[in-house]
This record gives C-alpha cells, structure tokens and sequence, in this order.
C-alpha cells in the first residue's frame, strides 16, 4: 500500500490524485484523529489544524504501510506526537491564557462522565488508557505507538485503572 | 482489552460533516503553495508519463548516483581528525583498516550530503558522512531541541542493501528487518556537521551488494525535527554506491547452529490482565547464527511466541560465556525480525570481547535474579564517588563493574568502564550530593571499545544548562542477586 497524495475527496474539490484513496483513509480515521487530538488540544480551532497536519504528512510521507494496523498505528502515533509538540510550542510562546481559552468552544468530554473522568487523569496515562480500553492494543503495541518502554505502560495502565475503578467496571 | 463503558463514551464522539469539510479543506489549504501540488495536478490528466517524469525530476534533483565501487581495504578516516571525541573514536585504528574511501556527494535544498567513508567487516558498517549547508546555521536549528534530542538523532539516515531497507521508518509492524544501527557525530562549524553511523548487519551478503544511503531533511523545518521512524516527511537525500568484498582479507567467522532449547525463568513481567506477576515463563528459542568478526560480534535468535503476550517477554536474562571462562558483554540487543504478533520474534544482540580463535564453545546461561531492596532506595547501591576513580563495584558474587573514568562535561556525563565477570544488565544511577538519583537523563547505548576492552556510555541531561561537574557526584549500580540456572544453559559450538 503506497501513499502518494492526496485524491478528490468530493467531485469538485480534487487538487491531487494518487495511486492510493487518501479520502478512504480520511473517511475511516478522521473521526479517530479528531477525538484522540481534542483530548490534547481541548479546542476545535487547533483540534482541525492537527487533523490537518496529520493528513498533509501522510500524504507527503509516501508511507508504505504494512498492513492496515500499521496504518492506524501511525496516524494516531503522529496525531498524538504533533499534539503534544503544538503544546509544547504554546507553552514556548508564553500564549496569554485569555487567547488559549477564547479558542475553546463546546466540549464534549466535559458534558460525559466517563470520558470526564478520562480527561481529568494525569497526562501520561490518558494515551495508555485511550489506547488500551478503547482502540483495544496490546501494552507492547502501546509502548511502540507511544515510545515508551512496555513497563512504563503496564504500571501507567495500572495507576489509571486505580484511579478509574468505577468507569472500568465492564471490561470485556 | 476493550472496556464497554469507554468504547460507548468515545463511540458517542461523531465528527459533524461540516467539521470534516472545514479540515479537509485546511488540508488543501496547506498543500496548496507546494510545488508538489502542480505536479499532482497534472498528474490527473496523463499520471503514467507524469509519473515517470516526477520520478526523473527527484532522481536529477536528489539523487547522486555513482558507479563507484568500494572494496573495505583499508583509508584514513577523515572523521577522526577531529580533536572532537565521540563514542566511536576509541575504535577508530581497528575501523580504518576496513574502510574505504566514497567522497560522493549530492545536494538538496541548499543542503549537502558527502559520505566520506564506510567500513565494513561483514556484520558491522560504520557510515561516515558530512552534512553541510551555505544558508542555514545547523548548529542553530539544533540548538532548538537540544532537551529532547542529542546529536545522536540528527545525524541519522537510512541503509538500503540490495533493496532492501536496513532499518524501514515504522518499527512496529514491520516484518523483515534485519540489522540495527547506532550514530553519533559533532559540528565542525555552525553549517557543518559530522557524522557516523554504525549498522549491524545480520543477514549473509554476497561479495559484492549495492547500499544506498537515504538522509531525511531535518532542517530548517521547525516543529518537525523528529525520528525518521514518525516523520518521514520529506524526500531523502540520496546516494548510492556498490560494495564489492571479494578483495578484503576480513576473517569472520559465521555459524548457523539452529540448535532448539527451551528456557524456564520466573516471569519478571508485570501482567496487567491478571493483576500480578507470573510464576514462570517458558522460552522456545532456536539460536540461528553466531557472527565473529574484527569489529564485534553477534548472536541471532529466534524466540516462539516472542513478546505477543506480557507473560512473555523475550528470553533476555543469561549470561554469555566461553569455555576458557571469558565472559563477553551484551550490548544493543534489539529485536530485528517480527514475523506476526504472536508468532515468533528474531533477536539480535552484539557481544563484547575477543573471542580466541581455540575456543571451542559459547555457552549462555540462564539466570534468575532479584534486586537487593533496603530501608532506603539509595542504601542498596553499591556507589562510587567520582573524585575517587577508578572503583570497582560489587554487582553479584558472580561480577563487578570497574567505573575507570567519568567526564563530566556541560551536561553530559560520560562513563568509561569494564566488566568483570558474569555481569547482569549493568544499569547506573547518576548520583548527586545528598545522594539522590538524578534521573532527567537520557543515555545512548553504550560503546566497546575492542582495544582496551572497555565500555563507554554517555547520559545527557534533558536540561541542557545543567552543568554536570557541579551536579554529579558519585555513582551507584544495584545489587543483584543472582541464581544461575545452568542446568538449562545452551552450548554454542564454534568449531
């Protein structure tokens, strides 16, 4: 599987063909990128440019996935990378809080508890639950999405399902 | 494993058409001044002649093609004419007897690319290469992320053999890598840098094979300075070149001993399903190939199962030893192959010392081991203060570690010390005054240095304004103990 640009989309919106459906893979994991990215961002406005660039580098990648896992492991590896870098930038710039938070409009994880509850944990155990319990990858795939050693994982999952006992009840 | 009540929540996010037009449409936006764009524009209207010219337009552009035919039999090294050391000098006469000179070049971007030299003993290629540029202040631009990434990481490229990539840019699912690879480098000014980069190559290569050298465009290109592995961005700098051994008088030995064994250890690994740590671990391991070569060694095996599961993690608890009673170092072991997850995984590990050519066997032994924990977390270090070296530390009744020397310059710190022994993975803590560990650190793997058989291991501070003479003070090492189970041990025969 080559990825070389990115195809039409919808009829009149076409700027780049390719030999593989770029619209396909954006149809399937846009709503991933999207929410895995908010969860960072905690904006739309940023959300949006993240997804953006994720799919710009995918496209000027020219990425030879393996194996459609390959593909979704990195997609959402870059989405989680590029976040994190765009905070750091914010962080860098010393942005006024009033500017950050006039980007801020409706969020939905506030308005769910679960997912509440998910977002208020620590930094480091939010990828490792999100990762776990919902895209449902082993801690050893989860070490290699996120570069951490495969024990950092376990004892992250661990700490996290400690302090979600209550949203974990159903685990399947 | 899923969990319902999250996959309902997050199920529950849905992206409004509207949203994903306005992203869509950022995207067309952002690709829309590259030049790139025209070129896909037209590739709508004709795409296999268009192709085929964008194919010619990189290769002109990019690629520096050479006839130029390399035959290892020794060439100075220009990157050792430096007073800057790396972690590679040490070697550096053993090295050039197996170098060749290249001095090919090709430039993009306003960068350029020289490989200097490579060497290569059969398993182990060190590429040595410039990168310069006339416009943009490299040292700079590096300077940007120099808490996250030391220079190890901004002078790394990719090898192709024969077509086949070295080290393909996703570790994850990848099937058939067959080789690891280390690098280092310092800035000769702030628009040129040096580098080296040393592959591990397990795999036979006939005498003669082509290699290509691809260098990912890190510059200049703010917020996308990272690992090849995530962001493969942009089109390579790329140069290709032919290897021919037929010439080059380097013994090294090979074996293929696909000797079976199955190794029982306690489970080390916490496993998250069932809320504890395993008993026992069962590892079915078939030893495929010894390499002995000038510039190192190798061992190549195959694990079933490998690390699909928690309860299995890869067998990585023995000891090598010989049968004149030398035991050799581990270093950069490294999974190279993966067949499926959850099928078997190929592990490579490089092996320090000289092997004498009588010897008749390799023998790894399995061991069992636990930390010796006290009241406090720093009581059970053995410790060595850094204005008292060389010291020599108690690892287990069964090894010690002698810290010969340590540097302490800007932040960094860099260790030089020996193995004697039977040594467990040797893990250091950097200590302060008050005794407590200093752990923002990252540290590179770690050298051997063949002629004085000593290791060198460099922590870098995150922090890059930490001034590590005034911070470190001493060093400790656990205490292991240590159970040899040797009733399982594998014997290798060499002869």
């Amino acid at each position: 599987m080559i990825i070389e640009a990115l195809p039409a989309r919808s009829k009149e919106k076409t700027i780049i063909n390719t030999t593989q459906n770029i619209e396909e893979i954006y149809k399937k994991y846009a709503n991933m990128i999207y929410w895995v990215s908010f969860a960072y961002m905690k904006n739309n406005a940023n959300t949006e440019d993240i997804v953006a660039d994720v799919f710009v580098k995918l496209i000027k990648s020219k990425m030879q996935f393996q194996s459609e896992e390959h593909e979704k492991a990195w997609l959402l590896r870059t989405a989680i990378n590029l976040c994190k870098d765009s905070l750091k930038h914010w962080r860098r710039k010393l942005v006024d809080i009033d500017e950050y938070e006039n980007l801020q409009g409706e969020n939905p994880f506030e308005t769910n508890e679960i997912l509440k509850s998910v977002m208020e944990l620590p930094g480091r155990y939010k990828d490792a639950v999100y990762l776990y319990y919902y895209e449902g990858y082993s801690t050893e795939e989860i070490a290699r999405i996120l570069k951490k050693p495969q024990s950092t994982v376990r004892v992250h999952l661990h700490e996290a399902r400690k302090i979600l006992k209550g949203v974990l009840e159903n685990e399947e | 494993m899923k969990n319902k009540n999250i996959t309902d929540a997050w199920d529950g996010l849905v992206l409004s058409e509207e949203t994903e037009d306005k992203i869509y449409e950022k995207i067309q936006q952002k690709l829309q001044p590259q030049k790139k764009q025209l070129i896909f524009k037209s590739l709508k209207l004709r795409p296999v002649l268009i192709t085929a010219a964008i194919f010619i337009m990189l290769v002109t552009t990019v690629v520096a093609t050479t006839p130029l035919i390399l035959k290892m039999l020794g060439s100075d090294i220009g990157f050792f004419n430096s007073d800057k050391q790396t972690r590679y000098s040490a070697d550096q006469e053993l090295i050039k007897q197996y170098s060749s000179e290249v001095n090919v070049t090709a430039e993009k971007d306003g960068f350029s690319l020289t490989v200097d030299n490579i060497a290569f003993d059969g398993t182990f290629m060190n590429v040595f290469y410039t990168i310069k540029s006339d416009e943009i202040n490299l040292f700079e631009e590096a300077k940007e992320y120099q808490d996250k990434y030391n220079l190890s990481y901004l002078v790394q490229h990719a090898l192709v053999i024969n077509e086949i990539q070295l080290e393909i840019p996703d570790y994850m699912f990848i099937k058939d890598v067959f080789g690891f690879a280390a690098s280092d480098g310092y800035f000769v000014s702030d628009y040129e840098l040096k580098g080296v980069r040393r592959y591990i190559i397990t795999e036979d290569l006939p005498d003669m094979f082509d290699i290509e050298i691809n260098y990912y465009y890190y510059w200049n290109n703010r917020g996308a300075l990272f690992n090849i592995i995530e962001y493969p961005v942009l089109e390579p700098i790329n140069i290709k070149l032919t290897v021919d051994m037929s010439e080059s008088k380097i013994e090294t030995l090979t074996l293929n001993p696909d000797i079976y064994a199955t190794v029982i250890q306690p489970g080390y690994c916490y496993d998250i399903e069932n809320d504890e740590y395993p008993d026992i671990v069962e590892h079915n391991i078939t030893v495929d190939k010894v390499r002995i070569s000038p510039l190192g060694n190798i061992l190549v095996f195959t694990e079933e199962g490998g690390s699909s599961s928690i309860n299995q993690e890869l067998f990585n608890y023995y000891f090598i030893v010989d049968d004149k009673g030398n035991s050799y170092g581990k270093i950069s072991d490294f999974v190279v192959s993966r067949k499926n997850w959850g099928e078997n995984e190929t592990y490579m590990v490089e092996f320090c010392g000289n092997v004498p050519s009588d010897a008749q066997y390799l023998k790894l032994i399995p061991y069992n081991y636990s930390i010796i924990i006290t009241a406090s977390p720093y009581d059970d270090l053995k410790k060595a203060e850094l204005d008292s070296l060389p010291h020599k530390l108690k690892q287990s009744e069964y090894g010690n570690i002698l810290i010969e020397n340590c540097d302490t310059i800007d932040n960094t710190v860099s260790l030089t010390y020996k193995l004697e022994g039977m040594v467990g993975n040797n893990i250091f803590v950097l200590l302060n005054k008050e005794e407590r560990s200093l752990s923002d650190c990252s540290f590179t793997i770690p050298i051997y240095n063949h002629t004085t058989d000593s290791y060198i291991l460099v922590y870098t501070f995150n922090d890059s304004t930490v001034n590590t003479a005034d911070t470190v003070k001493s060093i400790g090492i656990p205490q292991y103990d240590i159970e040899l189970l040797e009733e399982q041990a594998i014997i290798i025969p060499l002869q």
